[in-house]
This record gives structure tokens, sequence and C-alpha cells, in this order.
């Protein structure tokens, strides 16, 4: 009932707001002034940072790439990100990571959406269901593969991904999508942009977003994971002069997720069983941020969030509050140093419902997370050599304190040829499950004359777990011959200690989270970018992992070294094409190759085969400001597996999805 | 919630579909400029004596930049205070004391002390030059979030004479030289 309050609130102001803007190119004379400062002059907000002399493998997706890619959510679009790799496990769950260790709970990868931190801070990893944005709205996604944490902090392990939507400047006016098709049953958006004043823009939105269910691939049975979602929310942006900038902005959303979960503990017979049902997510957030510049060379950004999200799930409920505040300051000095610090504050309160196969005690508790952070960017050379030294330094109540330094070093022998090294040390800390969590693993019905009770094995939270380690070295080229083609390069080794692992001291003693996993991952990724004329673009990218884990302490019969090593596709490749037939007819195709799972679940004793798959849509312009668009993704083949969940998912196969879909600007 | 949504979309559907008239191609930074350039003069006072009489043009120059000359040319049809407009191109600062509004386009060296010279001249200068409000211009073009707006040094515009209205100044992003 709130939430009908609040969407109708919403809808109330977006009516409220009548436009402004009317103008025709010959009177523009006759306009006055408060027209002519709502006229947009240079499309972009902020260019697109120089990609080439950033010392991380780093990999832009922009605007161009979102309009063409067919996708309709992040995940969708992150899988042309080389070195990320992206299954589905169902219609609303996917395994997502960086540079390997791929799970529904992929831990090491952090996520920020306009700086807000999305990482589930008690339970480890990404819920990607409810990470949803107007994609049209999106100004670029940025994703460093690779340790992040001197800026980034913990858990910015294996990579980051931040999602950064246009000011609410750029998106001025309305925006009217729906879209339909086999598997997206719905897809709308309401977007509207207006300028309250001469320095105040604003806009709102409204966003629906229906999946319909897959099969499982036992029986070819309905999955029941058909879900969907609806979201509302705001973003202001506004200037006092020259040298203050701020935002406010704030999302809130519900949905509702269908989920047959097999399989699960119960204290009766038959004692595991399969559970259908319909499970409510939903969450609301608020941001504010505040930049201010005092010199060409000396800017500050203050940050101050508040984010709430609960989920149900058949073994689980959680209840989620973060309170986070960011400084930071970035100036120059001495000409030669460009230094960059800050500090931060994190505040989580948590609550869990308790079930026969999960727990967590106590079941409310919080948390508190400090930080400090300082980068210096050295010029060695004039504009040949760059030295990067920085650390972040952070306290948490798990683990206590952790240092992260990185060292890195960027070399331009020449304009168009970069090379780059780096060596860092990033920790994932603990999360409330491995430090107070118990999860039922096994029930042995009871005995007749042995034992009248059940007997529950279960995996119990540590209270001495540890953070895990990992430090990593990389090397990067680039090079860009000329303006339509360019190469990427990067090289890792990461040698990672203190793994997540369940120890036990004997084969009856009880299982507990440990550290003693410990192993190495190396790899490449490749990426080429070629434009041969005006109206053809085309990428190619590929990438390789090997992983080598080991548990000298492994007693409980689960390989968890051969789940780390077996659930990230050796090879990948993805080659793209971005034809332009017409000025307002355009033609993409998008190819990958995935390579085979050997193992990527407990339960299932079989690999996920390799797939290559073939994405393809039509966009046609037919006036301006509408667009119609016809995408088929999956077209290969009707269906494949992707990903079995560790636990409580059938084995479920992603099916083609062909879709209609109609955009009205105004 | 099916029906709610699809009356939301039906609602705004309804609203902007009436109220929106649809803007054409837009104008160009050049255009907007020159529309800027006019929309000031309806703020600014200048002194009789920039006038030698009734009869006397009102001259907007342009120093620095030939290209953006023809953005202006459309401006003379239109009048000023009952003025006709004139616009002119100069080659050099000295020749431009004739003139009530001054453009001066970004390829002017020693831009800061040639603009000494006509500091006490009744002349609004105009320029995007980074620190041109700063230093001795008047109005400084200034792009903010992709559009284009304006800072003014009113100590300067004080310091030749010429007025400018407070409703101008409130639309400037910032105003500096402002006495305490």
């Amino acid at each position: 009932m709130l939430k009908k309050c609040l969407l109708t609130a919403l809808i109330s102001i977006l009516m409220a707001m009548i436009p402004v803007l009317v103008l025709a190119q010959d009177d523009v004379l006759d306009l006055d002034l408060e027209s002519l400062m709502q006229i947009q002059v240079t499309s972009a907000g902020r260019k697109e940072q120089n990609m080439m002399d950033v010392p991380a493998a780093i990999y832009v997706i922009g605007r161009d790439e979102i309009r063409n890619s067919g996708a309709t959510s992040i995940p969708e679009l992150l899988r042309m990100v080389p070195g990320l790799q992206v299954t589905r496990i169902g219609s609303s769950q996917w395994a997502i990571t960086s540079r390997g260790f791929n799970g529904t709970f992929a831990n090491k990868l952090l996520v920020q959406i306009d700086g807000r931190s999305v990482y589930t801070p008690s339970y480890s990893g990404v819920y990607w269901d409810v990470q949803n944005v107007v994609l049209e709205d999106v100004e670029r996604i940025e994703v460093i593969r690779g340790p992040g944490a001197t800026l980034w902090g913990a858990n910015a392990v294996n990579g980051i991904i931040n999602v950064i939507t246009k000011q609410a400047s750029d998106t001025q006016g309305g925006l009217v999508s729906i879209g339909s098709g086999n598997h997206e049953k719905l897809m709308a958006t309401a977007r509207y942009g207006s300028q309250f004043n001469q320095d105040t823009y604003g806009r709102f939105y409204l966003y629906r977003h229906e999946q319909d269910a897959y099969e499982t691939l036992e029986d070819k049975t309905d999955a029941y994971d058909d879900w969907l979602i609806t979201q509302g929310g705001f973003r202001l942006d506004g200037d006092r002069g020259l040298k203050d900038a701020w935002t406010i902005q704030g999302d809130l959303y519900q949905g509702d997720r269908n989920l047959r979960v097999s399989d699960i503990w119960i204290a009766e017979p038959p004692y595991q069983t399969e559970q259908i049902g319909t499970f409510d997510i939903d969450g609301h957030n608020i941001l504010a941020r505040w930049e201010h510049t005092t010199s060409d060379t000396s800017a500050g950004t203050m940050q101050i969030y508040y984010d709430y999200t609960n989920r149900e799930d058949a073994y689980l409920e959680q209840t989620n509050r973060t309170l986070d505040i960011d400084l930071q300051h970035r100036f120059q000095y001495a000409e030669r140093h460009d230094i960059v610090w800050g500090l931060g504050y994190r505040l989580n309160s948590d609550d869990f419902s308790r079930t026969f196969q999960m727990d967590l005690t106590p079941d409310s508790d919080s948390q508190q997370t400090f930080s400090a952070f300082a980068q210096d960017e050295i010029t060695l050379l004039a504009n040949k050599v760059w030295l990067t030294l920085g650390s972040k330094f952070e306290h948490n109540d798990y683990s206590g304190f952790e240092v992260q330094p990185n060292v890195r070093v960027l070399w331009k022998p020449q304009d168009d040829h970069r090379l780059w090294a780096s060596i860092s040390r990033a920790v994932r800390t603990p999360s409330r499950i491995e430090d107070s969590g118990r999860i039922t693993t096994l029930v042995i019905p009871p005995i007749p004359f042995v034992n009248p009770d059940i007997t529950v094995v279960s995996i119990l939270g540590n209270s001495e777990f540890t953070s895990e380690e990992l430090i990593a070295y990389e090397v990067g080229y680039r090079y860009l011959p000329s303006e339509s083609i360019s190469f990427d390069l990067a090289l890792f080794f990461n040698n990672y200690e203190k793994l997540q692992a369940y120890n036990q001291s004997s084969p009856i003693d009880l299982i507990y989270f440990g550290n003693t996993i410990s192993g190495e991952v190396y790899g490449l990724e490749f990426t080429t970018q070629w434009s041969p004329t005006d109206w053809l673009e085309t990428e190619l990218s590929y990438s390789y992992i090997d992983i080598k884990m080991e548990d000298p302490q492994a007693l409980t019969g689960i390989d968890q070294e051969a789940m780390i090593e077996g659930s990230s596709p050796k090879n990948q490749i993805s080659l793209k094409a971005s034809i332009a037939l017409q000025e307002n007819l355009h033609l993409n195709l998008w190819g990958r190759y995935v390579d085979e799972l050997e193992k990527s679940s407990i339960v299932a004793d079989f690999p996920v085969d390799d797939y290559t798959t073939l994405d393809a849509n039509i966009r046609w312009q037919p006036v301006d400001d509408l667009e119609l668009s016809l995408v088929g993704q999956n077209l290969f083949d009707n269906k494949h597996l992707e990903f079995i969940s560790e636990q409580f998912t059938k084995p479920t196969e992603i099916g083609r999805s062909i879709y209609a879909k109609l955009t009205w600007t105004f | 919630m099916h029906k709610f949504l699809l009356h939301i979309f039906l609602t705004l559907f309804l609203i902007n579909g009436t109220v929106v008239l649809h803007a054409a191609e837009k104008p160009s930074e050049m255009q907007l400029k020159a529309a800027y350039l006019y929309n000031f003069a309806k703020f600014i006072k200048w002194p009789d004596s920039a006038f030698s009489d009734s009869q006397t043009s009102f001259v907007i120059g342009v120093l620095g930049d030939k290209n953006f000359t023809g953005y202006l040319l459309p401006l003379t049809t239109k009048t000023v205070n009952e003025r006709a407009i004139v616009i002119k191109t100069y080659t050099s600062i000295d020749e431009a004391s004739d003139a009530h509004i001054l453009y001066l386009g970004p390829s002017i060296s020693g831009l800061n002390t040639q603009l000494e010279k006509l500091k006490t001249r009744p002349i609004i200068t105009i320029s995007e030059n980074k620190k041109f409000a700063a230093t001795n211009g008047m109005i400084q073009f200034v792009p903010v979030r992709g559009r284009l707006r304006f800072i003014i040094n009113l100590a300067n515009a004080d310091a030749a004479g010429v007025r400018i209205d407070s409703q101008l100044l409130s639309l400037a992003i910032d105003v500096l030289g402002v006495k305490k």
C-alpha cells in the first residue's frame, strides 16, 4: 500500500512538470535568456576518460554499445566484457565474476551504481535481479578487472563494475518504451526529465520488467522461475556557482520471484524436499553527493547514502540497512604529484529469519567499517613514465585492520603505445554468514534402536574466519595505430591465500568455515576494435583463464577446489559487428563462444557443455523520436545450460528470446 | 498492479502528447551565442555618452573570430532601444572604440593587456576565454552541464560606466567583483 502511494506521488510530480522548452532553429534569436540557458549544446556531459592512460585492465561499455547490444539488463551487457565470466542460472539468477571464482554467491567482485555499493554486505555477493537501471539513462559502465582495493576498498578483489547513470541535465524530456517477447513478457519504462530552475535539473522514472520461466534440464518441466519487478526513482543535479555541484538520487523497488527450490532440508520426513513458492524482493535507497572545486588542481567530493534491501528466499529472509559516508580530495602537489585521498565510514545492520535450512546467530546485528586511503600518481618522466603508489587502510569488525597497497607503472614509449604493470594486494573480508551462520548440509533420519532422533549435519560460521588474501601481478599493453583500430591486452597472475573452505577436524566432527584453500590463477584478456568503414564497427574479444587450487585439510567430501577450478570457462570469445545499413536502420550481430564448465555445483556430477550463441537485432528509426527494434538472443540453439547453481536451484536451461521494443522520445 | 501501471503509462502518454510541441533541429553553439548577445543588450544600460545622438546605431563588434560575424547578421533586422543594430568586424582592439558590445574570439594574444585600453570605455566585453571575467573582461561564457552559461564581472562593468540589470545578474551562474 505504501509503495502504491509513493508511486502515485511520483506520478503526480511527473504530471506537475509541464514541459518548458519549445523552440525551432529560426527563432532562436527570439528566445529569452531562460530558454537559451536550457539548450543543450554538447550532448555528452562528461567525455569518456582516456582509457588509454589507465594503468589497469579497463573496459568501458558506452551509450552506443548499450544501444546496439539488445541487452535488457546489466548482466546481459556484461557478457561483452573480456575477463568477466557471466552466466545465467535461471530467469532471475545470475552467476557473475571477474577472473574466476564464479558462483551464485560470487564474492570477489565489487559492483557500484552511481557510487553506491550493491555488494550484499552480510551475505557476500551481488543479487543481480534487484540491480536495475533504465538502460537508456546509463552514461557508461566501467569495468576494471583485477584488484581495485586501494581506491574502492575491500571486496574489490578480482574486479569492480561501476554503473554510471547520466546527469539529469542529459536526460531532459520524455522517454517511453515498451517491449515484449517470448521470454521478455513485459519491459516498460517511462522517464521524464525537466529543468526546475536555471541551476537545477531533475528526472523521474518508472520501470517494470517481467520475465517468463525457463525449463529444467532434467525433465524439461517448468523451472518455475518467472519473476517481475517494478521500480521508480529520481535524480536531481544542480549547481551553486561554478565551484559547487550536487546530486540527490533515489530508487524504490518491489518484485516477486517464483522459485523452485531444490532441494532444501526439513525436519520431517522426507527430510529433503523441493519447495515452490513466490518470494518478495524489495528495497530503496537515497544518495546525496556534493562536489566542490577549490581550484583547477584541487577538488573534493562528499557522498552519503542509505540503502535498504529485503529479500525472501525459501531458506532465509534477510534485511540489510547500510549507511555509508565518503570523503575524497584530489589535488596536485609540486606539479609532479597528483594526489587523491579519502575517508570512509560504513554502518550495516541486518536481520535474518531462522529456518531449519539456515540461520545466523544473533538474528540481528550490526557492523562498522572505517577506512582511509591515499594514492599518489607521480610523473617520473614528463609525458613518458608515471608511477602510482597507494594504499587503503580499513578496519572491520570481523578481521580487524586490513592494508591493501598497490604500485602501478605506466610507460608511454610512443604516442600510440602504452605499457603498464602493477602489483597489488587485496582482501575479501569475512561475511556475516562465515562469521556466525549455520547451513544444514545433511539430515540423517532416525535409526531404529540406535538413535531415535534425526541428526543434522551443518556447516558452521566461525568467528576465527579471516579475510581471503590476494597478491596480483598484472601487465598490459595498448596499441592505437589509428582512430579506427585499437588493441588491448592484459595478462595476470593471481596468488590467493586463506580462501574459504569447509573445514573439519575429523570426519565425525563439526564442519565449519575455514581459510585453508590456496591457489594460483593466471590468464589473459585481449580486445581489438576495428571500424573499417564508417558504416561498420567490429569488436573481437578473447579471454583465457587457468585456475589451480589446493586444500591440504579437505576432509568433508565436498570438493571445493574442483568447484573453483571448474566453474570458469577456460576460453571465451566474443565477436560483435554493428552495421549501419542506412542512417536510420542498424543491424547488430553478436556471437559468443563459452567453454565447458567442468564442475560448478556440489549437487551435479556432470559438466556444463560449451556453447556458441548468436544475438542479432535490427533498430529502425522511421522518424527521429521513434525507434522500433526487433531483438533475438541465443538464436543458434533452442536452449542450453550456462551454469549449475551450487545448491538450491535445479539445473535450468536458458532459452531463446525474441522480443520487439518501441521507444518514443519527446 | 497491472492495471495501475497501465493507468500510469496512459496518463503519461496523454499529458505529454498534448502539451509538448516538438523541438526542431538544435541551434548551433554560434547561433546560441548570437542570441545571447542580443538578449544581454536588453538588460544593459549604456551611458548617454556611448551614443553621439539619437540616430546612432547600436554596434556589436567582433574581434578575433571572423566566422562568428555571419551568425550575428540576422540581428541587423532587429533593434536595441529603438536603435538599429550594426555588426562590425575588427582587426585590432584599437578600432573597437565605437562598439557597444564587443565579442572577443579565442585567438587573441595578450588579451588581458589589450583590454586595459578599453577599461573605462562603455563597452560590454564578452568572450569565452578562460579567466576572462576573472581579469579585465565583463561577461564570460562557460559551458555547464552541456549548456552555455555566463559569468559577469560587475566591477569591470561599473568601471566602464555601463549598468547591468539585476535580472541579468540573477541569471549569471557566478557574479564576480561585487562590493561587499
